[in-house]
């Protein structure tokens, strides 16, 4: 650009899962001195941050049963970004974390650093932290695959069963439409014939949804994948699997690292001397 | 105290005890509950993060399951 805007810009800032709980000193600031700000959260938390700012605007109006969400997405990046064109000070409250399985988010911060305007992200507690933390898992342990469901479905994944697997937006697998709010009992039919190659049926598999309000329990249901169907589910409820097979040595690999620490050994001894 | 700050106080105290709650406040607590609104969560959508208009068209031509 000619003449880079000098006023107007974004931070896209995380609220966390639940309600007080989680959001980051940093992340509060920002949203307590926007000029407004923008939020896709629960509509408990989102009177929880009009609370914190007199210009609260949610973006959860752009959502609409049979709408293509992408157009949803579209929307909410136009909408914040004609706030910064006006050289307001716009911070967008995402809840979780603001660029983890968020598109718009990214997005508006992509488009707005291209005009020329400040923009960056603040990161938030995610449902991705909270399961570790509720279900006891460590993605160090065996390692961790995160898929969002659709996807999942829709593509050629290679699986580890080694590892965890977690699926998220589990409610609307294997929409195409990309515009519903849920599918149903035969969606998540093929999802487990999908997975039963990798897993036997009655292997057990976790939903979880973290709670918005403190008062509230975490949910923690423990299944046979074979009952995944006709098991109730919710737009935020998530499904790890644990790994059906054992971590394998790669016997190849592990022998050329013992002739590289023996070499290792040689060039240390060597400069002792 | 709202309903809301009431909930803050609770998700950031280590003392919190829900239990302990009183029957008022539980009812302010559920009809906030019960007034909001249907919640969207869905915000990335099954193609894959980040792409933009042309890339998606261009996997749609692509993978014949789409």
């Amino acid at each position: 650009m000619e003449h880079p805007p000098t006023k107007g810009s974004i931070v896209c800032v995380g609220t966390g899962m639940t309600l007080g709980a989680h959001i980051t000193p940093i992340c509060r600031s920002h949203i307590e001195q926007a000029d407004v700000v923008f939020c896709s959260a629960h509509p408990i938390i989102e009177m929880w941050l009009k609370e914190m700012n007199g210009d609260v605007r949610t973006l959860q109006g752009l959502y609409a049963e049979g709408k293509d969400r992408r157009i949803t997405y579209r929307e909410m990046v136009a909408t914040m970004l004609a706030e910064v064109r006006l050289g307001k000070k716009v911070v967008a409250a995402f809840y979780g974390h603001p660029g983890v399985f968020a598109w718009a988010p990214h997005k508006v911060i992509e488009e707005a650093k291209a005009d020329g305007y400040c923009a960056q992200m603040l990161p938030g507690i995610s449902a991705e932290d909270c399961l570790y933390a509720d279900l006891g898992i460590d993605p160090g342990r065996v390692g961790s695959q995160n898929f969002e469901t659709s996807q999942f479905m829709f593509y050629q994944r290679n699986i580890d069963p080694s590892a965890y697997l977690i699926l998220w937006q589990i409610a609307i697998a294997g929409d195409r439409s990309i515009a519903r709010f849920h599918t149903g009992a035969a969606y998540r039919e093929l999802l487990i014939e999908m997975l039963s190659e990798y897993y036997p049926l009655d292997h057990q598999v976790a939903l979880y949804e973290c709670p918005t309000l403190a008062i509230d329990e975490a949910r923690i249901e423990w299944i046979a994948l074979k009952d995944f169907a006709q098991t109730e589910v919710s737009l935020i409820t998530t499904m790890l699997i644990p790994p059906s097979k054992k971590l394998r040595k790669n016997s190849a690999i592990l022998a050329r690292l013992a002739e590289l620490d023996k070499i290792h050994l040689q060039n240390l001894q060597t400069e002792e001397k | 105290m709202t309903a809301i700050q009431l909930l803050e106080k609770m998700g950031a105290s280590a003392n919190a005890d829900k239990n302990a709650i009183s029957d008022s406040d539980k009812q302010r607590i559920s009809a906030l509950t019960n007034d909001s609104p249907h919640f969207h969560a869905p915000i990335t959508h099954g193609h894959g993060e980040g792409e933009n208009e042309d890339q998606d068209d261009d996997e749609d031509e692509d993978d014949s399951g789409r």
